[in-house]
Formats: structure tokens, C-alpha cells, sequence
């Protein structure tokens, strides 16, 4: 005979049979997790958020500053440094002593815990076109906004520090270059006049312009010696320019490999499209009304039309702000795309001076083949030329250098050149985002009936017995003669009924002991 | 018409349809202990001689007509009831057969004899004391009179347990078994065996190639399909004429303002 059971289709009245048989296992924790989920609902702490946009200004208004001399970093290094340095531990340390943190944050014992609260309380996410958007979470709110006012101040404040620093290394550095460069220069005046002093008969015009035509200088030494001059300066400027770009290279590439462990967040929230497309015409316009103030006045009437321009877009800005939908997405690293930009910018760049630097090599060579061939007293006077003309040439450069450093300066000191810009101060919300007690409510609910059903279908599957005689008699292969229903004594009904009874009392309790806990827990917030 | 008419009325309402639902074969039944019970001191249980007309009763009527029906042409004499595993209702089961069959046969005599001495239960269902009996007939040779106890007139006779022995297998393989089944088959009509189950113990297949009939009980939402299987395969591995499954504790679960009208039955 078959040892196998048969199967049984069951019908929508099987399903009801099942449903009311087993319905303690999905009332139970279906009760016991909706109370678990009301309790954690109901007594965990309200989160507050504070919210702060920074506008990020691109780099063109510092470019003309230390371009070519000091050590140039990326907007996206500094912020990364500015960042590092706004939450380190000092910083915050003095953050936790200005509001008082201490005080107002009992619960917390030490300044160190307060300080990695902050830390991990503190969420910054760069945004499309150049926005940084800074979130503080907390259980107040007014400690909330007051912290991450102080942080977002102290990063604008550093922001502006980083740029007076590097414009003050920059001129620091021209005007060392220059003292080396006038010394030379002076040097090689001196040589130039005593050489004159000593050969004047020596070099009559006549005779060194009959010496020159002959062996190939058309044209004056002078003039020849000049040109060599002026393309030696080119080839050393531009091999100086090449080791920056070889060194701004490798900065790049060692900053991409170890792109992930900048503080920035991976998570990228998208802003509104109106609000960035204003965020990026203030930006536009800011940086033309900079390069504006370099050589124009203040009431210059562009000067004043941009300015009107700005307030209004900026007017615009913090009323769509105000209405602002935040929404989650994913985007890619920014900082890391803006790298790979700039490192294929350099590397462009790189090839173009090592062919021009080509080029120069080949032609200085061939002039000073025709300096070598000239006589000794030429080729002492041709040299004497060419260091003067270099030395007083890259003299003029440097000159030129500190006063673009200079103007600069002055357009950073008149706070025009900013570069992460306070957008939307910190907002002060009484409203908690956390808990989202309906949520949690609902997925409790959900939860217990998933786990209800879950046990129903597990005790059912594992239960091989028959309910009914159908499918009875093909098991065992005689006859079903009859179906006889349960019968119960008095005493065994009123076990029965006791049993539910206990269970239901039980659960009974269990509920009242969860609103009981909460209800505490509601007052003694209350008196707190 | 004020809200108290209305209320009444939904109640009478829902009360007609649960007193309808109620008398459904697959109804919850509470065995209360009623005059008749007091009367025949018997467990309310046997509802066969308690409450015949009750849905339950009927259900035992339907199994003593489709065992009848099995043996139009050939005689019955013997049944034994057992099941697969204990608890599983074959007591109550063969009370209730014997008292319905001593009910149907006038004139006839029915003898329920307790056959598992481990655990013996016929006689508390009947109110009796255990012993003496089978184990006093098979071991001290007492007669059948000197046991047997009549709890209906003329009708039905209850053989008790008797005293508990170590080996009861043994006891029912003895000629002296033989001897006993042979006088109690002469002096009564229908001789019905309440074995003990098939899976834990040997006894019930020991018994049952002496039974004309073997009816395996079945408890609805506890007898695992595994053990039916078990308990059938023992049955016909012992020889047993196994004539039919009987399936007890049945209940439907189903609200009875959830159930068809269809399904209803009125006997009352």
C-alpha cells in the first residue's frame, strides 16, 4: 500500500477552518509586537533637525592670485579640509564650552562624549551645483540650530582664513623670489658695466658688426643675444610651470586613491532644480562682479547693477528654500568626478608644455651654437647680455606677480571673494523628525501579523493530521464509517474556556503593562 | 419600535441560527450530566444511552448501519476497536457502539469487554468497579457470571479489566484466552473488544485475528498521518479484517454566523 499521504486541495472553507482554529498564533504576536511597537513608539525620545545650506563659489576669483607660485589646492580639497578642521576635537571642544553643552546636556557625563555626540549628530551632504547642505539631529531643538550655527560659522570663518592664508603665502613667496632676482639682476648689471668699462676700444660697433655678419648674426649680437635671452626665460618659466602640473598631478592621483576616506557623505541629496539653477546664476554672477571690482569702482554702474541682480536672486533662493522638498537620491561622488576632471585637465595641459618645451630646447640650442662660435670677448659680452636680460625679465615677471597677488588680497580683505557662502542660516523646527510614530505603529502591526501568519503556516505545515475524513479513507484504503464530533464533558468545557480565557487575560496585561509603561514614561516627561 | 425590541430581536436571531449550527454533524458537543446519565449512572459521554437524539448519537447510528451493512451475508460476532496511538477516543467509541447496537438488537445480548489492562476505562465510563474480570476469568478461571456486569437489561453486559498483570499479550495468547472468547461467544450475541492501541502494544493485534470486524479510531487534528499509516500496516501485518476508519473529535471551527445554511441539519 502507497506510504505516502495523500495530497488535499483545500478549499476557501479549509482556509476559514484553519484561520479560526490557529487564530491565537496570529492574535498573540500580532497583540504582543503592535504593543512592543506603541511602547517604542511612544517613549523613545523626539529628534529634532536643523538644517543649513552653504553655496560653494568656484575658483576663479583665486586663480590669478597664486597661480603658477604657491601651492594651489582644489575647492574640494580645501572644503575637505575645512571640514576636517571644523569637527576636530578642539574645534568642538570650544563649540561644547561656548553654548554651554555641558549644562545643557546632563546626560551626557564628559566634554569627550558631548563631543562624539556632535560628531555623529552632524550629517553633511554635498548637493548638485555646488551646495552643501548640513543637518544637526538632536533632542532639542534650540541646542540643535545653536550647535550647528557655531559649526557653519566657524566653517565660513575658516573658509575665508584658508584664502587670506594662501594669498598671504603666495605674496610671502613673489616677493622672496624677487630680492633673490634683483640681487641677480644687480649682480648681473654690474658685470655687464665692468665688462663695457674694461673693452670699449675692444669693441668698436664696426668691427663686431663685420665679425657678426660673417659668422651668422645678422642683425646686432644685441638683438640676437636677446632673443636668447627671452627664450631661455620662456624655457625656464615653462619647465617650472611643467613641474607644477607634474606635481598638481600627483596630488590628484594620491587624492583619488584615497578619495573614500574623505569625511564627505556617499549619499547625495538631490536639490531642487529652481533652487540650483538660482544657486548657480548667483555664483555666475558673483564671480563676474569680483573681476568687475578689480579694475572698476564700487559705484561703477555695472558694479551696482550686478549687486541688485544678486539680492534679488538671492531674495528668490530663500523663498523656494522655505518650501524646500527634501528627497533621497543616489548620485556618484562629485568630488571624486570633479578630480578625475581636473587630473584629464592637467594632463592636457602637461603634453602641451613638453612639446612647447620641445620646440624652445631645439631653438635656444641652435642660437647658443652661434654665440659659441663668436670670439671669446663676443662670447663673454653675449653672456653677460643673456643673464642680464633673463635675470631682468623674470624680475619684471615677479613684479607683475605681486601686484595681481596684491589686488587680490585687497578683493579678499573686502570679503568679495568668498568661497562657501551661507545660503540658508540654520533652521530652528519644533516639529520632531523622529520618532515617525505612525510608521512604527504600522510596521509593528505589520510585523506581528507577518509573524502570526508565518506560525499559522509553519504549525499547519508541520501538523499532518485530518481534520475532516476527506483524504482519510484513500490513506488508509477502507472506508470512513463515520465522523463523530467532539464531545466534551462540563468540566472539560470549562477547562477549555479557562484556557482561553487565561490567554486572553494574559495578553490583557500585557497590553495594559505596555500603556502603563508608557503613560509613566509620558509623565515623568512632563515633569521634567 | 425602541431599541430593547431590537436588541431581543437580533438575540433571538443569532440564538436560532447558533441552536441550528449547533446541531451540525461537525459541531462542538458538551456532554452535560443529565437526568439520564444520573439515572443509568453512566458518563455523560455515552451519548448513545444519555441522549440519543442528539447529533452525536446520530453519527454512531450512522457507523453501527454502515458496519451492519458490511455484514448482510455474513455473520458479526466480534468487533475490536483500537486505535494508533492512546487518547485517542476508542472507549468512549466502543461505549458508545455497544450501547447502541444493545439499544438496535432487542433481544439480543451485547458484551463490552475491556481489554487493555494497562490502562483500563470502560468501567469508569459505566460507573462499575474494575475487577474482577477478564484478567480474574483468563488467569483464576472465574465464570463469566461471576464478572460479567449487566448495565442494561437483558442487553447490554460490561466485562471489566479485571486486576492488573505484567504481561497481558501473553494472557490473551493462551489456550485459556481461547476458552474464555469460546464461552463468552456462546452465551452472548455480539461481543465487542475494547483493545489497547495498535502502535505501543501488541495486545490489539493479538485480539484481532479473533474478530470478525476491526475498526481503527481515528482522532481528528492529533492522529498524524505517519502513525495512521503505522497503525494500518500493524493491522494487516496481524491479520486484523480492518472494515473501516471511525474519525472522532471532529469540530468545525468556523463561526457559526460564517457557516452555510445548507449545511444544517435538523433532526431535532
Amino acid at each position: 500500500m502507497s506510504q505516502i499521504p495523500p495530497s488535499i486541495t483545500l478549499t476557501i472553507r479549509d482556509f476559514l477552518d484553519i484561520a479560526f482554529r490557529r487564530k491565537w498564533f496570529f492574535i498573540v504576536p500580532t497583540v504582543i509586537l503592535s504593543s512592543l511597537a506603541f511602547a517604542y513608539a511612544y517613549t523613545k525620545p523626539a529628534v529634532y533637525k536643523s538644517t543649513a545650506l552653504i553655496v560653494v563659489e568656484e575658483e576663479k576669483i583665486r586663480t590669478p592670485v597664486v597661480a603658477g607660485l604657491a601651492e594651489q589646492n582644489s575647492v574640494l580639497n580645501t572644503l575637505n579640509t575645512l571640514l576636517q578642521k571644523m569637527m576636530s576635537i578642539s574645534e568642538l571642544e570650544k563649540v561644547v564650552d561656548e553654548l554651554y553643552l555641558q549644562k545643557r546636556m546632563p546626560k551626557i557625563e564628559d566634554k569627550e562624549g558631548i563631543v562624539n555626540v556632535i560628531k555623529n549628530s552632524l550629517q553633511i551632504s554635498p548637493k548638485p551645483g555646488g551646495v552643501i547642505e548640513m543637518n544637526y539631529e538632536g533632542p532639542d531643538p534650540l541646542v540643535c540650530k545653536e550647535i550647528l550655527e557655531a559649526l557653519v560659522n566657524r566653517f565660513v570663518n575658516a573658509s575665508l582664513k584658508v584664502e587670506d592664508t594662501q594669498t598671504q603665502r603666495g605674496i610671502e613667496f613673489i616677493k622672496s623670489q624677487i630680492d633673490i632676482y634683483r640681487k641677480r639682476l644687480e649682480d648681473s648689471e654690474k658685470a655687464l658695466a665692468e665688462f663695457k668699462k674694461t673693452n670699449t676700444k675692444d669693441l668698436s660697433l664696426q668691427t663686431t658688426e663685420a665679425i657678426r655678419d660673417t659668422i651668422g648674426f645678422p642683425g646686432g649680437v644685441n638683438i640676437n643675444v636677446s632673443r636668447l635671452a627671452g627664450f631661455e626665460m620662456e624655457l625656464i618659466n615653462l619647465r617650472l610651470q611643467l613641474d607644477q602640473l607634474l606635481k598638481q598631478k600627483e596630488s590628484i592621483e594620491k587624492q583619488l586613491s584615497s578619495e573614500e576616506k574623505v569625511i564627505i557623505s556617499q549619499t547625495v541629496k538631490s536639490a531642487d532644480p529652481v533652487t540650483r539653477e538660482l544657486s548657480n546664476q548667483i555664483v555666475a554672477l558673483q564671480v563676474k562682479l569680483n573681476s568687475l571690482l578689480v579694475d572698476s569702482s564700487p559705484d561703477h554702474p555695472e558694479v551696482l547693477r550686478l549687486e541688485k541682480k544678486i539680492n534679488n536672486i538671492n531674495g528668490m533662493l530663500e523663498k523656494r528654500s522655505a518650501q524646500r522638498v527634501e528627497e533621497e537620491t543616489y548620485a556618484l561622488n562629485p568630488v571624486r568626478i570633479e578630480l578625475q576632471k581636473r587630473l584629464n585637465q592637467i594632463n592636457v595641459e602637461i603634453d602641451a608644455l613638453k612639446t612647447k618645451e620641445k620646440t624652445l630646447s631645439i631653438i635656444t640650442e641652435k642660437f647658443n651654437e652661434k654665440v659659441e662660435r663668436l670670439p671669446d670677448q663676443e662670447k663673454e659680452y653675449a653672456k653677460l647680455m643673456r643673464d642680464y636680460n633673463i635675470n631682468n625679465g623674470i624680475y619684471q615677471n615677479l613684479q607683475n606677480k605681486l601686484e595681481m597677488a596684491q589686488i587680490t588680497q585687497r578683493l579678499e580683505d573686502s570679503e568679495e571673494g568668498i568661497r562657501f557662502k551661507l545660503v540658508d542660516p540654520p533652521t530652528y523646527s519644533k516639529k520632531p523628525i523622529k520618532p515617525k510614530r505612525k510608521r512604527i505603529l504600522v510596521l509593528g502591526i505589520a510585523a506581528g501579523i507577518m509573524v502570526g501568519i508565518g506560525c499559522l503556516i509553519g504549525v499547519e505545515y508541520m501538523d499532518k493530521s485530518f481534520r475532516t475524513e476527506k483524504g482519510l479513507a484513500q490513506l488508509v484504503g477502507v472506508p470512513v464509517l463515520s465522523s463523530i464530533p467532539n464531545m466534551l464533558s462540563e468540566q472539560e468545557d470549562q477547562l477549555r474556556r479557562a484556557k482561553k480565557r487565561l490567554t486572553v487575560i494574559l495578553l490583557g496585561v500585557f497590553v495594559t503593562m505596555t500603556m502603563i509603561f508608557v503613560i509613566i514614561k509620558f509623565v515623568l516627561k512632563i515633569k521634567k | 419600535m425602541n431599541m430593547k425590541k431590537i436588541f431581543s430581536k437580533v438575540k433571538d436571531f443569532l440564538k436560532k441560527k447558533k441552536d441550528e449550527a449547533s446541531n451540525r454533524h461537525d459541531s462542538l458537543y458538551i456532554a452535560k450530566n443529565n437526568k439520564q446519565a444520573k439515572e443509568l449512572g453512566v458518563d455523560p459521554k455515552i451519548v448513545c444511552l444519555t441522549d440519543h437524539n442528539s447529533h452525536v448519537a446520530e453519527q454512531y447510528r450512522l457507523l453501527r448501519t454502515n458496519i451492519q451493512s458490511q455484514f448482510k451475508d455474513k455473520p458479526l460476532k466480534t468487533i475490536l476497536i483500537t486505535s494508533a496511538l492512546r487518547g485517542e477516543g476508542k472507549t468512549t467509541t466502543s461505549a458508545n457502539v455497544a450501547s447502541l447496537f444493545a439499544r438496535h438488537y432487542e433481544g439480543k445480548r451485547v458484551l463490552l469487554v475491556d481489554c487493555d489492562l494497562r490502562r483500563p476505562a470502560v468501567h469508569s465510563l459505566f460507573g462499575l468497579e474494575h475487577t474482577p474480570g477478564l484478567s480474574e476469568m483468563i488467569r483464576d478461571g472465574l465464570d463469566y457470571k461471576e464478572v460479567v456486569k449487566e448495565k442494561l437489561k437483558d442487553r447490554l453486559y460490561i466485562l471489566p479489566s479485571g486486576k492488573y498483570i505484567e504481561n497481558p499479550g501473553e494472557l490473551f495468547d493462551s489456550s485459556t484466552f481461547l476458552e474464555v472468547l469460546r464461552k463468552l461467544k456462546d452465551n452472548f450475541d455480539l461481543i465487542i473488544f475494547d483493545a489497547p492501541p495498535i502502535i505501543p502494544v501488541s495486545d490489539a493485534g493479538i485480539l484481532a485475528p479473533y474478530s470478525d470486524a476491526t475498526l481503527m479510531v481515528v482522532k481528528a487534528r492529533v492522529t498524524q498521518s505517519s502513525d495512521i499509516i503505522k497503525a494500518r500496516d500493524l493491522l494487516i501485518e496481524f491479520r486484523a479484517k480492518l472494515v473501516g476508519v471511525v474519525l472522532v473529535c471532529v469540530e468545525n471551527y468556523i463561526p457559526f454566523y460564517l457557516q452555510r445554511y445548507s449545511y444544517m441539519y435538523k433532526y431535532v
